[in-house]
């Protein structure tokens, strides 16, 4: 008698777990024995794979689009912020302006200010901007 | 844990983030499968890279839409084969390829269906029409070899409907390999 081998048992053994009241019915029914070897078929069927190319797998994460950096929000808040700085420095000047009479305000001394809100305020922190 | 399974919680939004690094073992550890899925859709060893580089493509423009219920990789052949179904559509309607040879409800190049691995490749195409559920049951348990409880935990169901589903997906499989016999 040939036996089976090592593997061919532990392969069995993990399959069965021991159910003897499997391996008895299976000695009987031909239909069950059929669908085994049916199912092993199909299941070597489906776990086939095809190795992909060298280099494949570089290739598509490569091709796959970059998001976009989140520094977008960044420079809108940037943008925010110079404009509320802008907004400050003209108040200011105008506040400023309002102490002596008569009102009058050279268009560069308002640009500058405004400019020189915008730029103070970038340094700011966001929250001084929200409240 | 990055994989082939259902991705959830910080998994997810790494996904949904389009981070690469899980993209990369995606692609990794599901290309082998896909190029051997798209095989019945390719004229060449070229067609088929670029069937699963488009299906990457796709897989990343709309990885938003993966709800997370069921595994990544039934959600991923379900794109895949949404780009073969294209794929095959623009060809047939070009001209440039030969008529498909239909076996069941799927097109078939006929120079392929020469082939002497005909039942794989039509086992293949029946893997991908099965619907996301039963395809799930068949990952889990045939090619991820878990236990009919862990794929019950994993898609958080009972183990009987584990069963049951696999049931009809195995026998919705084998109909097909006969389909393709007569």
């Amino acid at each position: 008698m040939n036996h089976l081998d090592t593997d061919t048992l532990v392969d069995l053994g993990g399959a069965l777990d021991w159910r003897e009241d499997i391996l008895a019915h299976l000695w009987e029914c031909p239909e069950c024995r059929n669908q085994i070897h049916e199912l092993g078929a199909m299941y070597r069927d489906l776990e086939h794979e095809d190795p992909v190319r060298a280099g494949f797998v570089d290739a598509v994460v490569t091709s796959l689009p970059r998001e976009p950096v989140p520094a977008s929000a960044g420079v809108a808040w940037v943008a925010i912020k110079a404009l509320f700085g802008a907004g400050i420095g003209v108040v200011v000047l105008g506040l400023a302006a309002a102490q002596g009479a008569p009102l009058q305000v050279d268009p560069v001394i308002l640009g500058a200010a405004a400019l020189a809100g915008a730029l103070g305020a970038w340094r700011l922190p966001s929250s001084m901007v929200t409240g | 844990m990055i994989g082939s399974e259902i991705l959830a919680g910080p998994d997810l939004d790494r996904f949904r983030a389009g981070e690469e690094a899980v993209f990369r073992r995606l692609v990794e550890e599901l290309s082998p499968r896909l190029l051997a899925l798209v095989r019945p859709f390719a004229a060449d060893e070229d067609d088929a890279h670029d069937l699963v580089q488009d299906t990457w493509q796709r897989v990343f423009a709309k990885r938003n839409a993966y709800s997370g219920t069921g595994t990544v990789a039934g959600w991923i052949v379900t794109v895949c084969r949404s780009v073969c179904l294209n794929a095959a559509k623009k060809r047939t309607a070009s001209g440039s390829r030969p008529a498909f040879q239909s076996i069941g409800d799927e097109p078939v190049w006929p120079d392929e269906a020469a082939e002497g691995n005909e039942t794989r490749r039509c086992l293949h195409l029946a893997l991908m029409d099965l619907p996301p559920r039963e395809r799930d049951v068949v990952w889990l348990r045939f090619l991820r070899q878990l236990s009919t409880r862990e794929t019950a935990v994993r898609l958080g169901v009972a183990e009987g409907t584990v069963k049951a589903t696999l049931h009809h997906a195995l026998k919705k499989l084998q109909i097909a390999l006969q389909v393709r016999a007569t």
